[in-house]
């Protein structure tokens, strides 16, 4: 094995790749499983998604080591360490929560979209964290960042499957009516107070890093926005009842509004934030 | 009369400020405003020169934009009374969901008797009502409910997270009023120091002071004396880049500033800016010898106060050219190109601030570290780049490029922001209140057992009205299904 840095790096990109494509597969038999439960292929569903979660453990870790600084840095990094978090997250709270074992298939669909985008956008290369990013604070935001992404996913998971009425039968349970809609309502409820803690940790990092905890800066401004839209949310649930497709569409466009905050903001507009990422 | 028409005002206000549309346009609303805070440049946050070339690219929104505001959006009067109405909607909100919630833990404490009509709920469980009760009663409290029975007729309820969104809201209110308390009372002063300056408050100002609310100068006596040394014996270890900090002597005390690791100061928080770099000091010489004021040896302390000037050569008495090249140096970014006149020589050459063969030795002086690259163009002889440290010359035609010295320069905030910590108490406060809400749904049920049959035979009919806050819709289904439940459980112990 070629062990000089090039040789590193590609090690690390195959192992980002190789995660890249059993997350597809697992997606797609994720979602097989929705519509033919009856296939037997689709008894592979969870091995393959096992041996993604390995493989992109393993590159993660190899990336750490390689980069000597946490996951938090690139967006590949970022995107890589969310999709990570979302499978452990996602694999443990179906046991506890059997209903959102139905929203597999949109959650791996959308991880292998993003792996995908962000593997062809960026490099496996590795870059010195800037000092603004050595204090504690900084990780707490990216991982409240992370659980809220989660969070939103789900909820949309079970609006997903929703709006298009599958019953899949077989031992797959698929929430419907009231109990999809209190599984959304709280979905999004525990979302939003981690996008909170998210917003909280954040401003106190920009006090580290640039002396001001709030500067009305694009991302800064997006974030708000994002926890505005979720509160707009939670209103409409609690005070007006919505439920059904309606909360379903209404989960879907509050998850856009999340994705394009975290991500899509520093592709856009000009911001502090943006600067520090590194492609 | 007059009393009345005011109080009739009054509670058409709050009747409107009650309103969750009310509430929800609010929210829309500064979600339109904060979008166009993004979408158009900000005068604050991306420059003059970002808005200048958004105005000139946009000619026919740009009166539009001017006349709401746009550029400068989130200190527009407008926006502030945006945000104002949405405070004070809050606080109607709040005040009206602290009654809800009083009321619903009164029903929890309530002892009225039950009386559920026809349209509640039914089921049947075995045994008579005083055989089945009990285990009602056990079901219920393994449901996290609190119960009240009197013989064969139940209350219970899990009111706990009803008082979540109330408080929530209060701790909003009052974050709202520490914002704009704390603005009133914060302020910050930039100071700009080249090493071996000192700041002494009093004697010449403080740079980039500018409060919205609050004009007033910063008192001199809260502010220490800050003297900028750039030199790391006592601080220089592995892994640690000091080119992003200061040290500094602070009241006579050395102290080192690193980002993200603000000094408090006589109650006030020192941090290290964002803009530091590095002022070179060049000069150009006639006749390869030193004359006059360019002869001095050393550098020249530019004055307390004094931010670090930039530009081409100027002429001095003597015939020489004199000229402080300003090299900004933010996080790991590469070392700016600065171009300068050379009038006697009628050209331009480059001037590149890079890192010398003991760039890594922490423990040297930092004109020690760093080396000026010097181009000049094509047509001058001397057409390839020349790296000069501290003291060394260059000769172009009949004149000597001197590099004479090179001294870092930074930006130093110092501010005081009394109410953050409350803010922060309050914030925290505002999370725990959405967890008590949002894992604690509020449920409530009536129920009533009447005994049906006779003898042996006698089974219970349940009547049973529940309430289920949102995040237990379920509720209902799944406490019928665990009523049935018991059916099954008596079935197998019989």
């Amino acid at each position: 094995m070629n062990l000089s840095p090039a040789g590193l790096a590609d090690l690390d990109s195959l192992l980002y790749w190789v995660a890249t494509a059993l997350y597809a597969v697992a997606a797609s038999l994720h979602l097989l499983r929705l519509y033919f439960p009856e296939w037997r292929v689709v008894a592979w569903a969870d091995r393959i998604l096992g041996a993604a979660l390995a493989a992109n453990t393993a590159g993660l870790l190899f990336h750490w080591y390689r980069a000597g600084h946490a996951p938090y840095i690139s967006r590949l990094e970022v995107v890589s360490s969310t999709v990570w978090l979302a499978v452990v997250v996602f694999i443990l709270a179906r046991r506890w929560i059997p209903d959102l074992a139905a929203t597999g298939g949109f959650l791996l669909s959308l991880a292998t979209l993003a792996l995908g985008f962000v593997g062809t956008a960026s490099t496996t290369n590795v870059s010195e964290p800037p000092l603004s990013f050595a204090t504690v604070w900084l990780g707490i935001h990216v991982v409240f960042t992370q659980l809220f992404v989660i969070c939103a996913l789900l909820a949309s998971g079970i609006a997903y499957v929703e709006l298009t009425g599958i019953t899949p039968g077989g031992r797959l349970e698929v929430p419907r009516g009231r109990a999809a809609d209190d599984l959304i309502y709280r979905l999004t409820a525990v979302g939003f107070i981690f996008l909170t803690v998210m917003i909280i940790a954040g401003a106190i990092w920009a006090n580290h890093a640039w002396g001001r905890y709030w500067g009305w800066d694009s991302i800064e401004v997006w974030s708000l926005i994002c926890w505005l839209i979720y509160a707009l949310e939670l209103h409409l649930i609690r005070t007006f009842g919505w439920h059904g497709r309606r909360l379903a569409w209404l989960s879907f466009g509050a998850l856009v509004v999340a994705l394009f905050s975290m991500f899509g903001v520093v592709l856009v507009f000009p911001s502090i934030h943006g600067s520090y990422m590194v492609r | 009369m007059v009393v009345n028409k005011a109080r009739g005002k009054l509670r058409t206000v709050v009747r409107l400020f009650r309103s969750p549309y009310v509430a929800i346009a609010l929210i829309a609303g500064f979600i339109i405003a904060s979008s166009v805070g993004v979408l158009v440049p900000q005068e604050k946050t991306s420059g003059t020169a970002a808005v200048e070339a958004f105005r000139k690219a946009h000619p026919v929104l740009r009166p539009v934009l001017e006349a709401v505001d746009a550029f400068r959006v989130f200190q527009a009067p407008w926006f502030i009374a945006l945000v104002g109405l949405l405070a004070l909607s809050t606080l109607v909100c709040t005040v009206d969901q602290l009654a809800r919630a009083r009321r619903a833990a009164a029903f929890a404490r309530s002892r009225a008797p039950v009386a559920l009509d026809s349209g509640a709920a039914e089921l049947i469980l075995h045994g008579s009502p005083e055989v089945a009760a009990p285990r009602v009663e056990g079901l219920l409290r393994r449901l996290g409910l609190r119960v009240w029975r009197s013989g064969a007729t139940f209350r219970a309820w899990n009111t706990t997270g009803r008082w979540g969104s109330p408080l929530f809201h209060f701790g909003l209110v009052l974050i709202f009023g520490a914002v704009v308390a704390g603005a009133a009372l914060q302020w910050s002063t930039t100071v700009v120091l080249t090493e071996g300056q000192t700041f002494v408050p009093g004697q010449g100002p403080p740079h980039g002071y500018d409060q919205p609310w609050n004009r007033q100068a910063p008192d001199p006596a809260r502010l220490p004396q800050l003297k900028l040394i750039k030199h790391y014996p006592r601080y220089a270890r592995r892994g640690y880049a000091p080119d992003a900090a200061s040290e500094l002597v602070v009241d006579g005390v050395p102290r080192l500033l690193r980002w993200g690791a603000p000094l408090s100061v006589r109650g006030l928080t020192l941090h290290q800016g964002r803009r530091y770099g590095a002022l070179v000091e060049v000069v150009l010489v006639p006749g390869g010898e030193s004359q006059g004021a360019a002869a001095q040896s050393g550098p020249r302390d530019p004055g307390p106060g004094a931010p670090p000037a930039f530009g081409g050569l100027y002429p001095l008495p003597d015939g020489s050219f004199h000229g402080g090249l300003v090299f900004l140096n933010q996080q790991d970014a590469e070392k700016q190109v600065r171009v300068a006149d050379l009038p006697p020589l009628r050209t331009t050459a480059s001037f590149r601030l890079v890192p010398g063969p003991k760039a890594g030795r922490y423990e040297l002086p930092f004109d020690r570290r760093f080396q000026l690259e010097v181009v000049v163009p094509p047509e001058s002889p001397q057409a390839r780049p020349v790296v000069l440290s501290v003291g060394e010359s260059l000769t172009l035609a009949r004149w000597r490029l001197e590099f004479r010295s090179l001294r870092y320069w930074t930006t130093l905030t110092l501010s005081a922001a009394p109410l953050t910590p409350l803010l922060f108490a309050l914030a925290w406060w505002c999370v725990a209140m959405l967890a008590l809400a949002a894992l604690f749904p509020e449920r409530r049920l009536e129920l009533v057992l009447e005994g049906v049959g006779e003898g042996g035979a006698m089974r219970s009919r349940v009547r049973l009205r529940t309430w289920a806050g949102r995040g237990a819709f379920a509720f209902p289904e799944r406490l019928k299904e665990a009523l049935e439940g018991l059916n099954e459980e008596e079935a197998k112990t019989s």
